[in-house]
């Protein structure tokens, strides 16, 4: 039995989780693997940033209203002229941007499948340590 | 401390890097209230601050002219400020600005010390400022300094660390890890803070020892008066809508990304629903439309008052506040209001007045939105009416002054004005000796004359006021002041004076015998941990960690074991930190024993018994444990409270009291099964937060400012119904 005063606590629920757990294989491992987490956060920070860098990397079609310079800021057609020449003028620069995003999300994609395999080669050597553990505490255990 | 005292003695000031009238933001709005109310209490206030004009204007211009002048009450010192590096200012910001929340660890700084040092130094600075202080800092009775990621206050508080205040307005964010601020934390002799829940993130980055020189002053917020009659904003008629209301600035710091999304979510489940988003305040470009959102823009106090009375609550999706103005606001108009969980200053107060929801996840924001869109009317205000309870308690910028000077106070030792208090301990009992011992040294701290004798020979000085310690066996002679009970068979006759009990068992045992005395527990000092630095923790890795903090006998050391290894098994990687001076020669030789003999050689952790390796672990660590012998006292459950750790034990009395109100008593079910609850506990962040929040309300109980006022309380008491019997006798 679990005891807490803590109004904040559901016990019945807690002990009902408990129950579940336990019903459950034995050898599934959490899904909660704090490390894996930490990694799938900072992979997700990643492509955040990514995101961000992507959207501004695309040419402006519209002139930003806060920037506010005469004449052009009067004049739709003189804007467009702008906007256009600023466009041509870093091409160059738009077209190393977009491969360096993509580049960068080709890098992520990988990680993620190695992570994915780290992970899954660690499940497995985990499980069999953990095997092995028992296996030595029941041998003692009955030779106690 | 009277304020008619304070009056006479306290001349204080307040270093700030920006300081008028018009000034917006929650900092600068603190300075000019807080020194207007502490100069109303008669204390002689000066303003040190530069001539910079605002936080929005390039920090390296002058505006004002430097000098002095007196404006209201006040005397406003202003010195030029420094020219600046601003490229590397922004170039060490954008790097600080930029770093993923998972790069923020509890111990050490998140960039390199060049950064550190570029952000400190190319702040906004004065150097005229910091050679007044240098030089004259010595005349003020206390220097209060706020916010604390500026030039003044980095480079300022070290100068005259020994008075120095501070009032951060922390937030939970990048700057407040690094070390020029840990250093400023550090020395400052007090830090006074905004809200409970700021004290909270104080304690998570900086370690339990910010605690003990913490007090929690609070932030008035005057209320908004409803309006005379109902207002039309375009298309909305608030009086006839069903909203609710963000108020603030509107973009992705404050977390309206967020609430978009969850509104959204929300709006998708229920078609049909009615209920709105009202967006009010200033906001960088026109949004895009959305279902049910409207989107006000920056809004006229008469709107807001609006906005506010008819909001069936206001949202505050924010993680990063010290304290919510916007959260007062909506208590005083009887609105309940939204908080994100994750942001524990807001967070905190509304769970302890019950005035609105917190929420977490996208999910749980849905949830409450469903809440507020179908509760009743009587439902909905019956929360804000708790919430408008709260906002009168807040009180006022005069009780905000009030509480800073008495807190200056305490902090600075001049609580007692060297009154005398002697205590009476008897004779062989080291638990009640160590007791003592704690509570001489806290009342000393507090700026008492404490001396201590055996009950046996007493020695008491004229005009001390006299503490008993008792236990067991006959009363001491001597009349005393107060009476602390140690164990609940002690023996009490005749008239008793103000009546403590030393643990709940005490008091348990008073109770049963009709005798009625309040609770005076032993003090476990967050601030022992005070001036322990680690670059890099190397426990700190993501790895669930296990604190072992019951004393242990061999067969307790291998129940423990199986219990780890049953963790390990479910959760595949795991480490438990056992401290050696808590096992007997018989526990060391099975840990040693089953690290070599199952492969445990990294995940099992013998920490020798050093300070910075203690401190580590405990701030590493993701719950502790007593699965050992019974506790033998309540000073390492307390321990583990202060670090905010989830305590999972097995039941004994200290257990009991300590773990029992905030964390979980195990009984001795199999291993697995008990794997399976610390994992639980582990993941589970609701069920975290749940003990976290307990546990920093039960610690409260031990800390040396809880136990040192109700004892001074008593004897102010005790004083006051002297006097009246005195002055009925007359």
């Amino acid at each position: 039995m679990i005891r807490s005063r803590n109004p904040r606590i559901d016990l019945d629920a807690l002990e009902a989780q408990i129950a579940e757990e336990l019903a459950r294989d034995p050898q599934a491992r959490s899904s909660e693997r704090l490390a894996r987490l930490a990694a799938a956060v900072h992979v997700r920070a990643i492509e955040d940033a990514l995101e961000r860098a992507e959207e501004r990397s695309v040419p402006r079609k519209v002139w930003p209203p806060e920037f506010r310079l005469f004449p052009i800021h009067l004049s739709p057609r003189l804007q467009r002229l702008v906007l256009r020449a600023a466009e041509l003028m870093f091409r160059d620069q738009h077209d190393v941007n977009a491969h360096l995003i993509r580049s960068q999300r080709e890098t992520i994609a990988l990680i993620d499948e190695l992570l994915e395999r780290i992970d899954r080669l660690e499940g497995e050597l985990e499980a069999e340590r953990a095997a092995m553990r028992v296996e030595r505490m029941a041998r003692r255990n009955a030779a106690e | 401390m009277p304020l008619s005292e304070a009056r006479r003695r306290n001349r204080i000031a307040l270093v700030t890097p920006w300081f008028g009238p018009d000034l917006i933001g929650g900092a600068e709005r603190l300075a000019w209230e807080l020194s207007h109310a502490l100069a109303r209490t008669g204390a002689l206030v000066e303003v040190v601050t530069t001539t910079c004009r605002s936080f929005f204007d390039d920090w390296g211009a002058n505006y004002h002219r430097p000098g002095t002048a007196v404006v209201d009450n006040l005397i406003v010192r202003r010195f030029k400020v420094d020219s600046r590096d601003r490229a590397a200012f922004g170039r060490a910001n954008t790097r600080l600005l930029s770093l993923p929340r998972v790069s923020l660890r509890r111990d050490g700084s998140p960039v390199s010390e060049r950064d550190a040092r570029t952000f400190a130094d190319e702040n906004i600075t004065s150097r005229a400022l910091l050679a007044f202080l240098r030089e004259s800092g010595g005349d003020y009775d206390a220097i209060l300094f706020l916010p604390y990621l500026y030039g003044p206050t980095l480079a300022g508080v070290p100068l005259v660390a020994d008075r120095a205040f501070l009032i951060p307005c922390l937030h939970d964010e990048a700057y407040a890890y690094l070390d020029p601020v840990r250093d400023v934390f550090a020395c400052a002799r007090g830090v006074l803070l905004n809200s409970a829940g700021e004290g909270e993130v104080a304690g998570a980055i900086f370690g339990p020892a910010v605690h003990a020189k913490s007090s929690v002053i609070g932030h008035a917020v005057d209320p908004v008066a409803p309006p005379r009659s109902p207002v039309r904003i375009g298309a909305l008629a608030p009086h006839r809508a069903r909203y609710v209301l963000y108020l603030g600035r509107q973009d992705p710091t404050k977390n309206t990304d967020f609430l978009l999304e969850a509104f959204a979510r929300f709006r998708e489940r229920r078609i049909g629903s009615s209920l709105q988003l009202v967006l009010a305040g200033p906001r960088p470009a026109a949004p895009e439309d959305r279902d049910g959102v409207v989107a006000l823009g920056y809004v006229s106090d008469e709107i807001k008052a609006s906005l506010l009375t008819y909001a069936r609550a206001l949202v505050q999706p924010s993680t990063n506040e010290s304290f919510s103005r916007a959260i007062y606001e909506s208590w005083f108009a009887r609105r309940p209001v939204v908080v994100h969980a994750d942001c524990r200053a807001t967070a905190r107060a509304v769970e302890e007045a019950e005035g609105g929801w917190t929420g977490a996840s996208i999910d749980d924001w849905v949830r409450v939105f469903t809440t507020i869109d179908e509760s009743a009317d009587d439902v909905i205000d019956a929360v804000g009416r708790h919430g408008f309870a709260a906002a009168l308690e807040n009180g006022t910028w005069d009780v905000v002054a009030a509480r800073t000077l008495s807190a200056i106070a305490r902090l600075s030792g001049r609580g007692g004005r060297g009154s005398a208090i002697d205590q009476l301990v008897p004779l062989g009992d080291p638990a009640i000796s160590r007791y003592a011992l704690a509570l001489g040294e806290t009342l000393r701290r507090t700026g008492y004359d404490v001396a201590a004798s055996i009950a046996e020979s007493p020695l008491v000085r004229a005009g001390a006021r006299t503490i008993v310690h008792h236990a067991h066996g006959e009363l001491p002679a001597v009349v005393p002041d107060a009476l602390i009970v140690h164990a609940p068979e002690a023996m009490l006759a005749g008239r008793l004076p103000p009546l403590f009990a030393a643990s709940v068992a005490a008091l348990h045992g008073l109770a049963e015998r009709g005798i009625g005395a309040r609770l005076l527990p032993e003090i476990v000092d967050p601030g022992a941990w005070e001036g322990i630095r680690i670059e890099r923790n190397p426990f700190d890795d993501g790895r669930l960690t296990l604190l072992s903090i019951a004393p242990l006998g061999g067969e307790e050391a291998q129940r423990l074991i199986e219990i780890f290894v049953s963790v390990m098994r479910l959760m595949g990687d795991a480490r438990l930190i056992v401290e050696r001076s808590d096992c007997d020669a018989e526990a060391l030789a099975a840990l040693e024993r089953d690290r070599r003999d199952l492969e445990l050689h990294e995940a099992l952790v013998l920490l020798d018994d050093d300070r910075t390796s203690r401190f580590a672990a405990r701030r590493a660590a993701t719950l502790a444990c007593a699965f050992g012998l019974p506790l033998t006292g309540v000073g390492a459950a307390v321990d583990a409270l202060w670090f905010d750790l989830p305590v999972v034990a097995f039941d004994d009395p200290f257990v009991r009291e300590t773990v029992e109100p905030c964390g979980f008593i195990t009984d001795s079910r199999s291993p697995r099964e008990v794997a399976v609850l610390l994992k639980l506990i582990a993941c589970d962040a609701g069920l975290r937060r749940a003990a976290i929040a307990e546990g920093g309300r039960i610690r409260a109980r031990y800390a040396p400012s809880t136990v040192a006022e109700s004892l001074l309380d008593a004897f102010d008491r005790q004083s006051t119904a002297y006097s009246m019997i005195e002055g009925i006798g007359r």
